[in-house]
């Protein structure tokens, strides 16, 4: 493992050495705020930086000025953070961007087909335009290509991708993989028309198989299997620019400029999975930067406090009920991370986020956010 | 069917998500949600205001107030999509064992053989 942490004393990444973050966790940890809070806290420090969410929580989306159909970046007004002299630079600057699958699939059509005429039977395709939006993977896929995409701009410092939900780790980061064994797997051999871009030969059973197809078709009259065919078949010539962009995105994320952070709370489920995202990003060779644990309860209040409050009694048995109840709820989380300090190496970088008391709404929850990933 | 569902909005949008595209693509009707870590209410209005002064204190009694009033208004959203909804209590105990699961487990079984 390449975490690099000290037990006893938390530490952070260097952000400014950064040109790629890539924020990694399972649903419902608060992904997409620590990304937005990375970009927040870079731009304020006088960088200029994208940042791509996927699928932001509806106040988020306002805060930072985006709407459902945001496929290209929108400027992000920093004017809340004016107090940072940085962030008034006229490089410093922060967009972002709302991932769609949808658009980002087209382009790549666009970009690889050999010819217009070629790119124009897949956009009309009515398989293509079923699985461009439906099949498994390719909204991570869409991120690792648009994430390219952003990071080859030369005007812009940063980019921090804000990953689909994962339930492994390497769902998003071996998207480009599994795209390419799709295309090249014997189920779109089968349904294809030999050659092109298919490696390998039909076995008598797929022979069998596609002749079921046909007389499927023949009997319902859906020409599924010609539409299959058509679809698979118009790939023909893309396999390469596929291979040479996976490639280029297997290297983009093992960069010395590229932290993979895993984003997880302090809840014993949560860290489980973030310990499975670590263990399997290690057997992939790829380096986790640090882990972040977000939304960690704050310091607990003195109960002395409750004793000399000027309020009425119900109320002092009130909060000292209150008091207690957040107290159990602090020690199991700090048994949490207690198990999950032991069980990382002493070098390993581990960050605990505050938990804000609120939902953060605003570019100043973000930057607040930011500032706590910050060195301490 | 019954989605289970934490009181925060990721949650509830999957949740909606899931209900719509069961019963749109696979006619599944879903039977109701159950929303787990659900805060009791312990403050009014005028007893937060009350507290104020006292910092760490009056944050903790209004985000436990706030996660209350969280849960109330997406349980609201779930009924305009035709869920009833079925609170389960956060735990507030050092560790969830075996006590807890039965606690929860009793409170489930009242509430849908009730039904």
């Amino acid at each position: 493992m390449n975490l690099k942490m000290s037990p006893h004393h938390l530490e952070s990444i260097d952000l400014a050495a950064l040109k790629l973050v890539v924020c990694l966790g399972p649903g419902g940890v608060g992904k997409t705020t620590i990304s937005a809070a990375f970009a927040v806290d870079a731009a304020a420090h006088g960088r200029a930086v994208d940042v791509m969410t996927v699928d932001p929580a509806p106040r988020l989306l306002d805060a930072l000025g985006l709407n459902a159909d945001s496929a290209e970046p929108v400027e992000v007004s920093l004017d809340i953070l004016r107090h940072s002299r940085r962030s008034k630079s006229h490089h410093a600057r922060l967009r972002a961007l709302r991932l769609d699958p949808k658009r980002t699939f087209d382009a790549i059509i666009a970009r690889y087909a050999p010819s217009n005429a070629a790119r124009d039977v897949i956009l009309e395709n009515r398989i293509y335009r079923n699985i461009s939006n439906a099949l498994a993977g390719v909204a991570d896929y869409m991120a690792m290509e648009k994430l390219l995409d952003l990071a080859s701009n030369p005007a812009t410092d940063l980019v921090v991708l804000d990953t689909p939900p994962a339930v492994e780790a390497l769902d998003f980061l071996d998207a480009p993989r599994r795209l390419l064994d799709l295309l090249n797997s014997r189920a779109v051999s089968l349904l294809g028309a030999p050659g092109g871009i298919f490696r390998r030969r039909l076995r008598v059973v797929d022979i069998a198989a596609r002749a079921v197809l046909a007389a499927f078709d023949r009997i319902t009259g859906l020409n599924l299997l010609r539409d299959v065919q058509a679809f698979v078949g118009s790939f023909d010539g893309m396999y390469e620019g596929f291979a040479t962009r996976a490639a280029a995105a297997q290297e983009k994320l093992r960069a010395q400029d590229t932290a993979i952070v895993i984003v997880t709370t302090a809840e014993a489920s949560r860290i489980a999975q973030a310990r499975e995202f670590i263990d399997a990003l290690e057997r992939a060779d790829l380096r986790v930067a640090a882990l972040i644990v977000n939304r960690v309860m704050a310091t607990m209040p003195d109960g002395a406090e409750i004793s000399s409050a000027r309020i009425p009694a119900a109320l002092k048995k009130k909060l000292k009920r209150n008091l207690a109840d957040y107290g159990a709820l602090k020690t199991r989380e700090e048994t949490s991370l207690k198990a999950l300090r032991d069980s990382l190496p002493k070098d390993a970088v581990l960050m605990v986020v505050p938990d804000l008391g609120r939902e953060p709404l605003t570019i100043a929850d973000l930057a607040e956010v930011g500032r706590s990933l910050r060195s301490r | 069917m019954i989605i289970t569902l934490t009181p925060e909005e990721l949650a509830l949008r999957e949740a909606l998500e899931t209900e719509a595209n069961m019963r749109e693509r696979l006619s599944i009707t879903t039977v109701a949600a159950i929303m787990n870590r659900v805060p009791d209410s312990l403050f009014d209005t005028a007893e937060l205001a009350a507290l104020s002064p006292l910092g760490l204190h009056a944050q903790m009694a209004v985000r436990r107030t706030n996660a209350r009033e969280v849960a109330s208004a997406m349980a609201r959203r779930l009924a305009k999509a035709g869920i009833a909804t079925i609170n389960l209590p956060m735990m507030f105990t050092p560790a969830m064992g075996f006590d807890e699961l039965e606690e929860l487990g009793e409170i489930l079984a009242a509430v849908l053989l009730d039904r």
